[in-house]
């Protein structure tokens, strides 16, 4: 099967670079096809940990990955004056705690804050602590240590990345073309993607086609039409300014999120550099203030000119349509508030391959990707309504609209039942897991009206002992750990592992 | 309500293992000082099915309750299962096994289905039991309860147990009451409501009265205060599942169970063999219209090779769910909130999940609105999809030529079938939702037996060659083969868990024997 991946950039090179080491090498054929002139949205890169698994699944060194794309470790995300102003949280990869008898860990300690017991819910994370320290290890391998109850991701150069999996590619076999899509030929009885024709009167043809053009969709929207389902009522967030610029210091282990009057500010450290951005309302704020309030609060003037991006928040009314599979922006835009973008790729990926069409394009296949697609894409915009939404600020037009917006349905069920009872719902698909709902509803200032009825009739003595020991324990744990950035720099002098 | 909410009184209504198990699980989880428990009991309720399945979800929540398989082998006629055997339904004596745990072994990526798909295109005969060591075991009446052990080839298995529902409801009621759980005995008179539809109080023959902040009905069938909630409408399935009447009985057995039980058709119905020590429980679920009741009796007599049937009961069977399970503060559990045919796990297993979301979800001082809101959608999407999983038995059934099983063939299809059978024709896999009763392979298993062949065995079997596919599996299979030689004998293991009975007392909790009398209890304890 010929595939034709049209865009490069992160989505482009991601799919290029995962398809042709998952799938079996002499039934595919991969060319991707990009234009030096179209530049892509490059801007420095927070991730979640599941891209952990996408590099080890592609055989990656993960020194050599860090050298190669600047990057730095990430412990969680610290948001900065969301509930109210002045308040701060990190939601860490890792859970709070542990449980005592069967008792969710959140349920005892908010029996044992009742019966003032407990410190601050964060003293017993032990990314949390560890990131406030800007201290950084990979998590012990021992199950039962305490130094294993987290996980971690990366902050990365996302143009390096894309320079990386392209290199990694083409060792594989990728084609890649240089060139400009002009024209897109569509077949006249199936409306299924033919071939794109490029500036030079080439001529690509291909089975399936894999759309990581960008907001565009330039075979998913432009040729095929296919619809976009628009959350901005949801998500206003409509535009952002980034600019790059020196660090002030070492890296911290963590991306910061903070809040301003009409949407938030981003602050991703790499090892060169620090990203940042400026995602705002267009309808609360206009271009050029929102450009000031961006430089305002970095910590030096920029080392390049602010870009700005536009971006429609929702998704494509179908992510798979006929022969043509969007991936990465083409697909759909969820502002990167949680880190989001580049997992939705890898999960996209994922589910293509699981659901990789057969010659004949059963139609079930795209039926059954773009449902789990459309339930990962909708559980995540819960999440990110959730910020916004579980706030007490009222200081700007755009927080009062934010607080008292009519949310989703799905996320006015799921905080009935926090409010409630302290409940998280899990999910079979959906990235985030009820650790992180648990990090957003506390950090937020949304907290249950009672406890487990189970956490109630837990013995006051034990629990106090529970929580001191976690927090002993915790504290050891955090101690032992070395700087990041001695971390980083000890990692980056070592004779590198071979290249992938 | 002037008393903490947390800290209001539970009553169970039942007299079955079902309603022990739920008296036993809310004591456990919270002191019966701080919220007590009673379980009502009818003296005049009729008798419960006459033994249980523990499906393997079960045995994993022994540790919540201090139960293990040794006491319930030698406390309650237990007898191990790896699964279930079902005759007929695929063709004329055919016979086909579906454990409780997978199959084979992936390469890789790749799955060990799309294996099996590809040798089979090839003209290897690939039956899927032939790769599950736990099918093996069954076939040749091998036991070994599975290790955790990662790598070995016993881990893959799960195991099940049944139980005589009578030692069963024994064991966990004396669990109860050394629990601290009260049994009061009564027949219902009244009910007394809250203004908001909440009850109360019931007032009990004897001018009685029993109150209590949350109401558990496990009282099977008849429901007896579910029932009486105006708002507990029923999702009626019978124009889906064809049998109306239940017929259940014992025969007595000689020699060691088969560690599976075993589910055959008759033409007009089903029959289940539950092998226990000792006995054999038997029901039947068959359609009125089709046959009387002692022409089932006589079928089942026949099946079970036996002179005489004891314990005979034939009552209506009716196929349906509680729309909302849990209404104002009655939730009702087992039997008194969905009856459906035990094809896949049964009215027990159903108990137990709906006790586990019960206790995550259960009412604080913020009150009850959201808990039993999402108690109500987990518990239905959990029981649709186990009455699709008994659906797609008969409507895939290969029983020609006789009207019940051709218009069981042939009626309407759920949504839920459909997509789970579409993507399997198309795929080979089987997707799956939030609460799923079954896993994957179990449903992969009946579609294959069933003769469904999806189109296409995805991408990943592509870039393996024949050879290696084959050489794979039969290494899987000799594996297999290995591990089952040195797999003791079921009778050798239930065996080893019998211990003689001045053992027996030190295994289990010391427990009040004293007769279950109202008050007494109660001031004992003081």
């Amino acid at each position: 099967m010929n595939v034709l991946i049209v865009g490069g950039g992160t989505a482009g090179w991601m799919s290029a670079a995962a398809l042709s080491r998952l799938l079996p090498p002499r039934t595919i054929d991969i060319t991707l096809v990009e234009s030096e002139q179209i530049g892509t949205v490059g801007v420095g890169e927070a991730t979640v940990p599941h891209i952990r698994f996408f590099n080890q699944r592609l055989g990656f060194d993960e020194a050599d990955f860090i050298a190669r794309t600047g990057a730095t470790f990430k412990l969680g995300i610290e948001f900065r004056d969301w509930a109210r102003k002045g308040d701060a949280y990190l939601h860490p990869f890792g859970a709070y705690g542990e449980p005592l008898d069967g008792v969710p860990f959140h349920q005892a300690w908010l029996q044992a804050r009742r019966l003032g017991l407990a410190g601050d819910l964060p003293r017993y994370s032990l990314p949390v602590r560890a990131a406030a320290a800007d201290r950084f290890r990979p998590p012990d391998p021992d199950p039962e240590a305490i130094g294993s109850t987290y996980s971690y991701a990366y902050q990365f150069d996302a143009l390096r990345y894309a320079a990386f999996l392209r290199a990694h590619a083409e060792r594989r076999g990728v084609r890649r073309v240089e060139g400009r899509i002009t024209d897109t030929e569509l077949d006249g009885e199936s409306g299924f993607v033919t071939a794109v024709t490029l500036e030079d009167g080439r001529r690509l043809e291909a089975d399936l086609f894999i759309d990581c053009s960008g907001f565009r969709g330039l075979l998913i929207e432009q040729a095929l039409e296919t619809g976009y389902e628009n959350w901005q009522h949801w998500l206003p967030c409509d535009r952002a300014w980034a600019a790059p610029c020196p660090a002030d210091g070492p890296p911290p282990p963590y991306t910061r999120a903070t809040a301003l009057e009409a949407g938030w500010a981003w602050r991703i450290p790499l090892q060169h550099r620090v990203g940042n951005g400026h995602v705002y309302a267009s309808d609360f704020i206009d271009d050029d203030a929102a450009q000031d309030a961006l430089l305002a609060q970095m910590e030096h003037p920029p080392s390049d000119a602010p870009r700005q991006l536009r971006f429609v928040t929702g998704k494509r009314r179908r992510q798979w349509h006929r022969n043509v599979v969007a991936i990465g922006l083409a697909s759909g835009f969820l502002e990167p508030l949680e880190s989001t973008s580049i997992h939705l790729i890898q999960l996209a990926i994922g589910y293509l391959v699981e659901h990789f069409p057969d010659p004949d394009f059963d139609p079930v296949c795209a039926a059954e990707f773009n449902r789990i697609m459309d339930l990962e894409y909708e559980r995540i915009r819960d999440f990110l309504v959730l910020h916004y939404h579980a706030t007490e600020r009222e200081d700007t037009a755009f927080w009062r609209h934010m607080k008292h917006l009519d949310i989703p349905d799905s996320l006015r069920a799921r905080m009935a039942l926090f409010r409630e009872r302290g409940v998280v719902t899990p999910y079979r698909h959906g990235m985030f897991l009820d650790a992180s709902w648990y990090a957003v509803y506390f950090g937020q200032r949304v907290t249950p009206a009672a406890p487990d009825p189970a956490a109630v009739g837990l013995d006051a003595e034990r629990l106090k002992t529970h929580l001191e020991r976690l927090d002993q324990g915790i504290g050891e744990a955090v101690e032992a750990m070395p700087p990041h950035a001695e971390y980083l720099d000890g990692l980056l002098a070592r004779p590198r592992g071979a290249a992938a | 309500m002037n008393a903490p909410v947390e800290a209001f009184t539970i009553a169970i209504l039942g007299e079955g293992p079902e309603a022990w198990l739920a008296a036993l699980a809310m004591a456990r989880t919270v002191p019966v000082a701080r919220r007590p428990v009673t379980v009502l009991t009818d003296p005049d309720a009729p008798v419960s099915s006459p033994a249980v399945a523990l499906h393997p979800s079960v045995t994993d929540w022994h540790n919540a309750l201090r139960l293990d398989d040794a006491t319930l082998v030698n406390r309650a006629a237990g007898a191990f299962s790896f699964g279930a055997a079902l005759t007929g339904w695929t063709g004329p004596e055919q016979t086909w096994f579906n454990p409780f745990s997978g199959f084979g072994a992936p390469i890789g990526p790749v799955p060990f289905y799309p294996i099996a798909l590809k040798l089979r295109a090839a003209g290897v005969p690939m039956r899927l039991s032939n790769f599950s060591l736990a099918a093996l075991a069954a076939q040749t009446n091998r036991f070994q309860v599975p290790d955790r052990a990662p790598g070995s080839v016993l881990s893959t298995c799960r195991h099940g147990l049944h139980a005589d529902a009578h030692g069963l409801a024994k064991l966990l009621r004396e669990s109860a009451l050394a629990a601290g759980v009260v049994e009061e005995q009564g027949t219902i008179r009244d009910i007394e409501w809250a203004p908001d539809g909440a009850v109360t109080a019931l007032r009990l023959d004897g001018d009685r009265r029993l109150e209590a902040g949350l109401w558990l009905d496990a009282s099977g069938p008849a429901a007896r205060l579910a029932s009486r909630l105006q708002a507990n409408r029923r999702d009626d399935w019978s124009g889906l599942l064809p049998c109306d009447r239940r017929l259940q009985a014992r025969v007595r057995t000689v020699g060691t169970p088969p560690p599976y039980r075993h589910l055959e058709t008759m033409a007009q119905g089903v029959i289940e063999h539950l092998p226990l020590h000792g006995s054999t429980a038997l029901s039947a679920w068959f359609d009125a219209s089709e046959i009387d009741d002692e022409s089932v009796h006589l079928k089942v007599r026949d099946a079970a090779g036996a002179e005489r049937l004891e314990g005979l009961t034939i009552e209506p069977f009716r196929p349906g769910r509680a729309v909302e399970p849990w209404v104002a503060n009655c939730v009702a559990l087992g039997e008194a909130a969905m009856q459906l045919e035990p094809l896949g796990p049964g009215a027990f297993h159903f108990a137990r999940t709906a006790l586990q979301r019960l206790l995550e979800l259960m009412p604080g001082e913020g009150g009850s609105e959201a808990v039993r809101t999402e108690f109500n959608r987990r518990a239905a999407e959990e029981q649709d999809h186990a009455r699709d999983f008994v659906l797609a038995h008969y409507r895939l059934n290969a029983r020609q030529g006789e009207p019940f099983w051709d218009a069981a063939r042939q009626g309407a299809v759920t949504p839920g079938l459909a997509h789970r059978r579409e993507v399997f024709e198309a795929r080979g896999i089987v997707p799956l939702e939030d609460e799923e009763p079954l896993e994957a392979d179990a449903w992969l298993n009946l579609f294959d037996e069933h003769g469904l062949v999806p189109r296409h065995a995805g991408p990943l079997v592509a870039g393996l060659d024949l050879d290696t596919l084959a050489g794979h599996a039969e290494k899987v299979r000799t594996f297999m083969l290995g591990a089952l030689r040195t797999m003791p004998s079921h009778e050798d293991t239930l065996l080893s868990l019998r211990v003689a009975k001045g053992q027996l007392e030190s295994t289990i909790e010391s427990v009040s024997l004293a007769p279950p009398g109202r008050g007494e209890d109660r001031t004992a304890r003081k």
